[in-house]
């Protein structure tokens, strides 16, 4: 703790706290002089009320004192640095002000965001710096990055560039930003900074570590001034995520209520031409659902706008679902020569919504984009396509049969594949045996939960293919023999996979031939739809935009429009397969939709992350506990570093001073 | 007499007290037969009393009906009527020299000289004795113009000085008085008012009638708000620096205080007091002195 008094040159008036003393002798030696009848009375009343008298005339005595003091260190103009405080006015100061351009610095106090008082904060710490003095700032968001790539001494520029900022609906990579502040600090002379402006919300920082090397001096400053209170909409799913023509889709939001108080919130949505509502009531600190039921009738991509109405937090009363909606589900279906693959394909065909067709995966192009594919055969060669198509989403029902690649895939789904042999043994049994039906809540059996569809593993097999136990162990077992080895195993990644141990020749098996067969087919494609429907996409706010497309196209013919608004700048990157164009980060939420030559191909919903929803600040007391620097909102770290001046509260002092003092003397007078 | 002119005792003033009359409800004890009521009985008209007859008596007083129904001699005696002795006391210590419009002393000695003149006007006598911790003067009683020419200039002479005592003045005094009479103490009274009133109680107890006339200057009664002042008193020197704002309402409390002190023991021992304002006209204070 110290001072520094900035017209030090007035110290001479100091002298002046004599002159109360002064005046109060002088005054007493001099007063006139009253030659009067007879003192004695006056004399006894002097001597009485000399017990009272002479406090009060010391007590005057100090406080006029005191005022005079007050005043001479009023004109001295003081400034206090706390001990604590960022370093001092001597000295080259290195500072890196880490300023938080997360979504929930846009919650609105006191009539200015959070993010516009950080920025204001930020820059006030820059103006007390120096011309010898060296500083950056860096922003931290989704990928923090500075504002000069190294540090620099042009104040002005970066204090332009604070006043400039503009918010970034992000989260942000805490870590990544101290990281790029440490290493701007290193190999700088003199004092090394960091001061961090941020709301610091406790859901994105209560368990971020503020960890910075010993040299660096690391203060907190916090912007927040309250708990932020807020309604907002934290998630939107579509089920199922990829519809098709006709079917009913459930739309659900998640609402939350992140304050003290029931919230009562009307939640819209915008589906196309029609516009709903419900109300729902959402205790304090809780989150609630709601559900809205839609059926599609035209195929195509469909963007529903759910909405609440605004509070004063407005960045997360919106959220956007891209949905695409298809005529039918694209299926194909290799080795049709063989049991397995005739009975597919003909089950396939008695489902309207779906469009069957038979493949050659030797003859199979690469940008083949269907839904699901069954494989009856194959052979090795096909392996890593059909991986591949795997990984985009695309469901796999292959049987274990001579030739079909059954260990490459498995190696997709996650499965050790030195340790699945490529075929599994065909088994011819004694006798007829049954299957059941082993994960009964699952979705795929969620129809035949009831019993009017019948038994979907109701079949009777004299034969079988005996699946290697370990491959079993990696997935999920739907269906069972009832001797207990797996008949259908489902492995997840990116699409699902499934490995079909049950035949469906004639000879040994009568389960093709039963009426639960194709229900449970249809059953099987809706359940194993991938969630990434087509072009339809999500992103988060930060992130790069991206459309691949099997082509090579220019990027000109290639346009990225947010909403309604602008377009935005893109870059086409030339891949072994095709083109992948992207753009740059997505900085606002709302939809994008990729255009070619004016086309719509490709929509992504960019929503507001839910984590920053939730504005309550971490208490200033458990920053400092983190061993920091920590500041209390309204707090100017400008009063650290320039010093904390002094003059509104010795002017406050002053008048407090002149006040008693009238107060003792009237008190004085009446006694 | 209405051709005296003296500082005190003015022509005008003179007229003006032609309508007074001094006579105090008092009974005195006179060698000539006058006016007033005394105790010695004598031979007026007034019976008093009978006694018996001793030795050395007048014969010519017994009552001879008494004698021939009783057989025995006594006298009748009557009221005697006979001249008063006034006996005027003014304080001049220093601090009835104290006064802005006009000095204690000057007011006092105007209302000393206008009693005088109407004690002499009625044949009466009036003695002067000028205190201030003792007895700076002494007029024995007298009647007479020449004796009332020496006490005007006895006034005009007289000069505010020294400490007061009026305990000490009147206990030194009484000796000299040879008859009872009306006494009268013209002071600002800044004594003990107990030793005061022991002082008098030798006059009280030989059957003088006291009038006591407390002069005070108005701003003695309520302490002007001056600020700051130096006080300094006039009798002794003493000094004492203070605040008259903050010692106007206590001084003016402690001054009522040693009134009512005054006028309290003035009541029980029947002693007449009067406040004598010196911003009022002293003629007002023969009210209290004359029928």
């Amino acid at each position: 703790m110290s001072f520094v008094f900035l017209n030090a040159i007035l110290w001479p008036l100091a002298a002046l706290a004599a002159v109360p003393l002064l005046l109060h002798l002088f005054a007493r030696s001099k007063p006139p002089v009253y030659r009067f009848s007879s003192v004695e009375f006056i004399l006894r009343i002097v001597r009485t009320t000399l017990r009272v008298k002479r406090p009060q005339d010391w007590l005057l005595l100090l406080l006029r004192t005191a005022l005079v003091v007050t005043l001479v260190l009023l004109f001295l103009r003081p400034l206090y640095f706390a001990s604590r405080a960022l370093a001092g006015p001597l000295g080259r100061k290195n500072v890196v002000v880490i300023v938080d351009a997360t979504g929930s610095m846009g919650c609105n106090e006191g009539g200015r965001t959070r993010f516009a008082t950080a920025c204001a904060e930020a820059s006030e710490v820059l103006a007390g710096l120096t011309s010898a003095d060296r500083a950056n700032v860096v922003w931290l968001d989704a990928e923090p990055d500075a504002v000069f790539p190294e540090m620099g001494v042009n104040m002005g520029y970066l204090r332009a560039a604070l006043s400039r900022a503009e918010l970034r609906p992000q989260t942000g990579d805490i870590a990544g930003a101290l990281r790029l502040a440490v290493s701007m600090l290193e190999n700088q002379d003199g004092r090394r900074e960091i001061c961090l402006v941020s709301d610091f919300q406790r859901a994105a920082w209560e368990k971020a570590s503020l960890a910075v090397p010993d040299s660096i001096r690391l203060v907190n400053l916090c912007v927040a001034q309250g708990d932020g209170e807020n309604g907002a909409l934290t998630d939107l799913v579509v089920d199922p995520p990829a519809p098709l023509k006709g079917e009913e889709v459930t739309i659900h939001a998640e609402v939350a209520n992140y304050s003290a108080r029931p919230r009562q919130q009307t939640v819209f949505l915008e589906l196309g031409e029609g516009r709903y509502n419900q109300d729902l009531m959402i205790p304090p600190w809780e989150k609630a659902g709601v559900s809205f039921r839609h059926r599609f009738r035209q195929p195509g991509i469909h963007t529903a706008t759910v909405s609440l109405n605004e509070d004063r937090f407005t960045a997360d009363d919106r959220r956007w679902a891209v949905i695409q909606v298809a005529d039918s589900l694209s299926v194909g279906v290799s080795g049709t020569n063989t049991a397995e693959g005739r009975f597919w394909l003909r089950a396939l065909g008695a489902l309207s919504w779906v469009s069957a067709e038979p493949i050659d995966p030797a003859r199979l192009p690469k940008e083949a984009a269907y839904d699901a594919v069954f494989l009856a055969d194959g052979n090795g060669a096909d392996a890593d396509r059909f991986a591949d198509m795997l990984g985009r989403g695309c469901a796999m029902v292959c049987v274990p049969s001579r030739g079909t690649p059954v260990g490459p895939l498995l190696a997709a789904a996650g499965v050790d594949a030195s340790r699945v042999p490529a075929e599994a043994a065909w088994e011819i049994l004694s006798g007829p045996t049954a299957a059941r039906v082993a994960r009964k809540e699952d979705r795929l059996f969620q129809l035949f939960a009831g019993g009017e569809y019948g038994d979907p593993a109701g079949g009777v097999f004299r034969a079988r293919w005996r699946l290697p136990g370990d491959a079993a162990a990696a997935g999920e077992t739907l269906i069972a023999y009832e001797d207990g080895l797996p008949a259908l195993v489902r492995y997840r990644h990116g699409g699902l996979l499934y490995l079909w141990a049950l035949p469906l020749d004639p000879e040994v098996s009568d389960w093709a031939a039963r009426v639960e067969f194709v229900p449970f087919l249809g059953e099987l494609l809706l359940s194993s739809r991938s969630a990434r429907g087509g072009g339809a996409t999500a992103a988060m706010p930060g992130d790069r935009l991206a459309w691949r497309v099997d082509r090579e196209i220019l990027a000109s013919d290639v346009t990225l429009q947010h909403g309604a608004g602008e377009a935005l700048p893109v870059l086409a990157q030339r891949e072994a397969e095709g083109t992948r164009v992207v753009s740059e980060s997505a900085a606002d939420t709302g939809v994008y939709t990729w255009k070619y030559e004016g086309e719509a191909q490709q929509v992504t919903a960019v929503n507001f992350p839910a984590l920053e929803s939730d504005l309550r600040p971490i208490p200033v007391k458990e920053i400092e506990q983190q061993g920091r620097v920590a500041l209390a909102a309204g707090r100017r770290a400008r009063e650290l570093r320039d010093g904390l001046p002094l003059w509104p509260y010795l002017l406050l002092a002053v008048v407090g001073w002149a006040l008693l003092e009238g107060g003792v003397q009237v008190w004085a007078e009446r006694t | 007499m209405g051709a005296l002119r003296f500082k005190y005792l003015k022509p005008e003033d003179i007229r003006k007290l032609a309508g007074y009359e001094f006579a105090p409800r008092a009974l005195v004890e006179g060698y000539l037969a006058g006016r007033h009521r005394s105790r010695a009985r004598g031979s007026s008209i007034e019976f008093r009393d009978y006694r018996p007859y001793v030795p050395g008596d007048d014969p010519a007083l017994v009552d001879w009906r008494v004698y021939g129904r009783t057989d025995r001699h006594y006298l009748r005696t009557y009221e005697q009527e006979t001249d008063m002795e006034c006996h005027v006391f003014l304080d001049s210590s220093a601090s009835m020299g104290f006064g802005r419009a006009i000095p204690k002393l000057e007011y006092a000695s105007f209302f000393t000289a206008a009693l005088c003149y109407l004690v002499v006007r009625h044949n009466d006598r009036v003695s002067l004795q000028i205190f201030d911790e003792g007895i700076r003067r002494f007029f024995p009683p007298g009647s007479t113009g020449r004796h009332l020419r020496n006490l005007m200039a006895a006034l005009e002479e007289n000069r505010p000085g020294n400490p007061t005592s009026v305990a000490a003045a009147l206990r030194r005094s009484f000796p000299l008085l040879k008859r009872r009479g009306t006494l009268i103490v013209v002071s600002d009274f800044f004594d003990d008012p107990a030793a005061i009133f022991a002082a008098l109680n030798a006059y009280l107890h030989r059957g003088f009638k006291v009038h006591l006339f407390h002069v005070l200057a108005p701003e003695e009664l309520e302490l002007e708000r001056r600020g700051l002042l130096h006080f300094v008193d006039l009798e002794d020197g003493r000094r004492v620096i203070a605040h008259t704002d903050s010692l106007a309402r206590p001084y003016g409390e402690a001054m009522r205080a040693h009134i009512a002190s005054l006028r309290e023991l003035s009541v029980r021992r029947k002693v007449d007091y009067v406040l004598a304002r010196t911003d009022t006209h002293y003629f007002n204070l023969f009210d209290r002195l004359t029928t």
